[in-house]
Formats: structure tokens, C-alpha cells, sequence
């Protein structure tokens, strides 16, 4: 199931909101991981016996470590147990079929054939599964003793699927205690609709746009742009609208997920760019791997190794594929030039700064949505005019005009301003029922869209 | 949880796991009805200037009697220069299909050798074509679409939620 469908809209929220919401107190917990379940159950049955083991070894292992360590042992064998056990999972259902096409291909060693699919939200909730062993270990949250408390934090619906990655530490307090109110649910609406326009009105329509792009027989370099500016815009509104929607969903049951993109289009490098794009993954990657390698507190050449090893993973973790690996190295190298070559001139110049990381992300994105490496490099020989490449063509030039108005719109909801006037206006007394008008009319034509398009895809859906 | 109970609950957790990944790792093929692999595979292929082969055809290409095994079907190129082949097979036991396999793999290097030097995107196809043997059932595609036939033919034999793993 997604958010954006009207099955989850109209039908499975409002009954999980009621049930919740009528239910006591201290059984809240257990009708949200209930309903986080029958969720999860919707689209794949067959991984919820996945899920529910993981939570399960998770459980037990995260109480193993907190008795070890209260008998005056570290835990660290039963931290490493854990963590294996979770990139076991995590590799043997996401990269197994990587690895086995690699082996054949590289030396000819043939691996049994895995017949199995990549159960979705597997990568987010085994991150939230070590997260959780790590945050014990380190003695920064206890053993959680309720298992419906912690099923709820492994499974819960709104960021089950696609994030944002909760760091255990950052919701203990949450899982005990939480506090819900009328002004907290309603800014949770504004969140989720918010979330649903971006994802339903742009993201789609974006998505539309290079897909057509993507289709053309032959590209120019207006062509290839174009295709790039819609794929990027499309990636940005798909995932944040997303967990705009799932902070939106947490707000209404009484949960402070932290925000996980910070227009991030607007950054001046690379480096303020990762600050702001999913940050719960890059502050999941710096909690627990970054900073136990040692972090920036080492010589230059580890802390070289530090970065490229992060980022390498950070593009693994997004798929299994040479692409996602290029991609993530790709990254690893432009930062170590920002913090080493050109540390003093990034962000000297705003515009400037903001201009060369908007193409270098651009470039980026063409290694993440490209088939393959060799077809990303042809792109972007497209995208460079290199050979005998048109610089423009007519069916260019049509998707130039006819997506002008959506690049305009999107790049004005990619800055901040229009978004602080709301919040002035969310603020200010009169202006709320201006913004209560405008939400509502933003819901009934996300309804509208959901009802006659058919076109809804989720990118993050395969990460 | 007391630690004794806790410790055998890790072990009874660890031999689940250790059971699931033995289990989907050695995963037999389901009893599929041939003419739903074929139709599956068929439509998995752009079958545009191919046509359907008899076994006089299958024994001289292959070496193999259609009448001893238990289905087979084979796509042929209508262009001699074209190398697009699609032969599905299912075989009275497995030692039969691995005798199939043999024929292929021997079909498949023929094919190279008579294209090599001359014929580049011929042996690129020939190359990645795919030989897979699941039980008693075997595919052969030297195709562009060789990894969607695959995927096809796996997804009849172990119908699962999601396909094939390579994801």
C-alpha cells in the first residue's frame, strides 16, 4: 500500500486514526504495530514472516546485549552477532543476485540462482534494526523490554516503507510516552498533504516528463537536459513528498520524526548538499560508520579512506548495481575536493556555489537513473554535446515549452521562501483559515489526480 | 527474560535463519505446466522474424530426439546471419536435462566459432545467451531479451511475489 492511493487514504488511515485514537492509552502501541503489520501485509504477505523475524532476533538480541553488559561484560560478541545477522539479511535478499552475476561474469563462478524478490523497506528497517543494538550497546538507550514496542519502532507504517531512517535513540522516549493534541494532528494534516501534492502533482508529473524523454528514439541536448532537470525535480519532490507524508502520519499519532531533506537544491556544495538530502541516511551513516572508523580525527589519507569507504556504501545501500557504486564514489570524491582542494572556496560565492552543485548533483542523477554505467556515460556524452548530437531538436524544444510552467513551479516549492510565508501565515490568526482553504483545495485535486491518473510510481519504493 | 532463556532463544533464532537461507537456496522447482512456460517465455521475446522449429530441425541443430523427451519447443531465426534461438525443454529426469545442457552449451560454442572474426554483434548476443537448468525443465535464449526470458521462466517455476532476485 501507498500513502498516495486512495485505498490509504480514505479506508486504512481513518480507521487506523479511530482505532487509535479510542483506544487506551497504554494500547496504542499495540493497534499501530497491528496496523503497521496488516500495512506492511498489503502489497507482500510473504516478507512479513521476514519482518516479524527480524524483529523478533532484534528483540532478543538487543536484551542480550543489555544483560551481558549489566553482569559487567561489554556485549561486543552479541553486538557483533547482531549486526551480522542484519547485513546477512540485508545482503543475502539485496545483493545476492548482484554478487552471484559479478562472480559469473568476473571468474566464472557459478552461485546457486536466489528465486526471491528485495522485500521492500528490508534496507530501512535492517539500518533501523542495527541502530537500535548499537544505540544499547553504547548504552545510549536501554534494552527495550516490550516487544510490541519495539515490533512498533521496526514496522511502523509511516516510515516502514521508505524512511525516514529513526535512529532508536531519538524515539525511546516516544515509544513510553508521547504526547498528542489537536494542534499537533493538525499540523500533521498540513504535513501529509503537503507531502501528497508534492509526491501526486509534481513528483508524477515530473516522472511523466522523462519518461517521455526517456522513450525518444534519438536524443538532442536540449533533450538530454531536459530529461536530466525533470528526473532530478521528480526524485526530490517523490522522496522528500514522501517523508513530508510519513513526519506528516507521525505528528498525527503523537511522533517527532526528524526532518529528512532541507531544500536541498539550494545548497552551495556538495557538503551542504548531503546536509539537507536524506539526512537520516547520511546521519545514520556518520552515527555508525563514519565516526567508529575514526571519522575526520585521523590522518588525510584515512580520513580519504573514511570518506570514499562511506560513500562507496552509500551508494550500495541505494541499490545493487555498478551504477549506485559509481554514484556513491562519485560523491566520495567530490567531497574529498571540497574539503581538501577547495575548502576555502565553496560557498564564497552563493550563486556560484548553489549553480556548480546543482550540476554537479544533475550529473549525479544521470548514474542513478541510467540502465546502465555504459548507458549513464552515453548520456552524459549527450548532455556534453559530444559527437555529431544535435543541440536541439523538435521533440526537445516540445518538452522545453510544454514543462516550462512545471519547472517553474517546481523550482519554486525547491526554495525556502514560499514555504516560510506559510509558516508566517500558519502562525498569524487570520491567516490560518486562508491556509485551511488553500490545503483543501491542494487535497481534493491530489483526489482528483489519484482518481484519473494511473501513473503513481514510488523511486524510493526499491531502496 | 531470564539470560538462559534468552541465550537459547538466540540460538532457536539462529538456526530459523540458518533453515530459511538453506531452504530459498535449494528451493525445488514447483511441477509447472509446460505450455505455461512456453506461453510465458514466448511473451517474455520479441519473436519477430523467428519461427517455430520441427524436430527435424531440433536434431540437427541439437543432436536431440524430441520424441524421447517430454515437451520441447524452439524458436529459430528466419535470417541465416540472425542468431536468435529460443529452445525450452522439459525432460523425462535430470539427467536427461543435464545431457540437454551439454547439447546447448555444445550449440552455443558452434555458434561462436562460426561467427567469431566476422560477426561481432552475433557473438556479443551468443555470449550473453543463457542456459538454465531448473530440474527437469531447461531454457536456452541467445536473445536481446535473454535476462526477461529468464526472469519469465523462473517466475513459472517458483512463483514467488516478486520474481527473480537479481533486484
Amino acid at each position: 500500500m501507498v500513502f498516495s492511493s486512495i485505498v490509504f487514504i480514505f479506508t486504512f488511515l481513518p480507521v487506523v486514526i479511530l482505532a487509535c485514537y479510542l483506544a487506551p492509552v497504554k494500547l496504542r502501541n499495540f493497534v499501530l504495530l497491528l496496523a503497521s503489520l496488516v500495512f506492511y501485509a498489503w502489497g507482500e504477505p510473504v516478507y512479513l514472516f521476514l519482518m516479524l523475524y527480524s524483529i523478533l532476533f532484534n528483540y532478543v538480541m538487543g536484551l542480550d546485549i543489555a544483560a551481558k553488559q549489566e553482569k559487567g561484560r561489554t556485549g561486543r560478541g552479541s553486538l557483533a552477532l547482531g549486526v551480522a545477522v542484519n547485513l546477512i539479511l540485508l545482503g543475502f535478499f539485496k545483493y545476492y543476485g548482484f554478487l552471484a552475476q559479478n562472480l559469473l561474469q568476473l571468474f566464472s563462478i557459478r552461485l546457486p540462482e536466489v528465486t526471491v524478490g528485495l522485500p521492500i523497506g528490508l534496507s530501512f528497517y535492517t539500518f533501523q534494526s542495527i541502530s537500535y543494538l548499537a544505540d544499547v550497546y553504547r548504552g545510549k538507550a536501554g534494552g527495550q523490554r516490550s516487544l510490541i514496542s519495539f515490533g512498533l519502532y521496526i514496522s511502523m507504517f509511516p516510515q516502514l516503507v521508505a524512511g525516514p531512517i529513526v535512529q532508536y535513540a531519538d524515539i525511546d522516549a516516544q515509544l513510553r510516552k508521547r504526547f498528542t493534541s489537536w494542534e499537533l494532528f493538525g499540523e500533521g494534516t498540513r504535513y501529509f498533504v503537503g507531502g501528497l501534492a508534492k509526491k501526486v502533482l509534481l513528483a508524477n508529473n515530473l516522472g511523466a516528463v522523462f519518461e517521455a524523454v526517456s522513450g525518444l528514439s534519438s536524443l538532442s541536448v536540449l533533450s538530454a537536459w531536459v530529461g536530466a532537470l525533470a528526473y532530478a525535480f521528480q526524485i526530490y519532490f517523490d522522496f522528500s513528498g514522501y517523508s513530508d507524508m510519513a513526519i506528516g502520519l507521525g505528528k498525527m499519532f503523537g511522533f517527532a520524526f526528524k526532518e529528512n531533506f532541507h531544500f536541498p537544491y539550494c545548497a552551495r556544495s556538495i557538503t551542504e548538499f548531503w546536509r539537507r538530502w536524506h539526512i537520516s541516511l547520511g546521519s545514520w551513516f556518520r552515527e555508525y560508520v563514519y565516526i567508529p572508523m575514526g571519522g575526520n580525527r585521523v590522518g588525510v589519507l584515512k580520513h580519504i579512506r573514511n570518506l570514499l569507504v562511506v560513500w562507496t556504501l552509500t551508494g550500495l545501500w541505494h541499490g545493487a548495481s555498478w551504477n549506485f557504486v559509481v554514484w556513491g564514489f562519485y560523491y566520495g570524491v567530490l567531497l574529498i575536493g571540497e574539503k581538501y582542494i577547495l575548502r576555502k572556496a565553496a560557498g564564497r560565492i552563493p550563486v556560484l556555489g548553489t549553480a556548480c552543485t546543482l550540476l554537479l548533483v544533475l550529473i549525479g542523477w544521470v548514474f542513478f537513473f541510467s540502465p546502465s554505467l555504459g548507458a549513464a556515460v552515453e548520456y552524459l556524452s549527450v548532455m556534453a554535446g559530444l559527437g555529431s548530437v544535435p543541440l536541439t531538436d523538435d521533440a526537445g524544444m516540445y518538452y522545453l515549452l510544454s514543462s516550462l510552467a512545471l519547472f517553474a513551479i517546481s523550482w519554486l516549492c525547491c526554495v525556502p521562501q514560499p514555504f516560510r510565508l506559510m509558516d508566517r501565515l500558519w502562525k498569524r490568526e487570520g491567516g490560518k483559515t486562508g491556509l485551511y482553504l488553500f490545503y483543501l483545495a491542494l487535497f481534493v485535486l491530489c483526489t482528483a489526480y489519484l482518481i484519473h491518473d494511473t501513473y503513481n510510481p514510488f523511486l524510493y519504493f526499491r531502496f | 527474560m531470564k539470560y538462559a532463556a534468552l541465550q537459547a532463544a538466540k540460538l532457536l533464532l539462529l538456526a530459523v535463519l540458518a533453515v530459511l537461507l538453506w531452504g530459498i537456496l535449494h528451493a525445488d522447482p514447483q511441477q509447472a505446466d509446460f505450455s505455461v512456460l512456453r506461453e510465458q517465455a514466448e511473451q517474455a521475446m520479441d519473436t519477430t522474424g523467428m519461427r517455430q522449429a520441427d524436430a527435424q530441425l531440433l536434431r540437427r541443430l541439437y543432436g536431440l530426439n524430441g520424441g524421447e523427451l517430454a515437451g520441447w519447443a524452439l524458436w529459430t531465426s528466419e535470417d541465416n546471419m540472425a542468431v536468435e534461438e529460443l529452445l525450452l525443454a522439459e525432460c523425462v529426469s535430470e539427467a536427461q536435462a543435464e545431457q540437454v545442457r551439454e547439447a546447448l552449451e555444445a550449440r552455443r560454442s558452434t555458434q561462436i566459432q562460426n561467427f567469431e572474426g566476422y560477426g561481432p554483434e552475433q557473438v556479443r548476443l551468443l555470449e550473453d545467451s543463457i542456459v538454465e537448468v531448473r530440474g527437469v525443465y531447461v531454457l536456452f535464449v541467445v536473445s536481446e531479451q535473454a535476462r526477461e526470458v529468464k526472469d519469465a521462466f523462473l517466475s513459472v517455476l517458483y512463483p514467488g511475489p516478486a520474481g527473480t532476485g537479481n533486484q
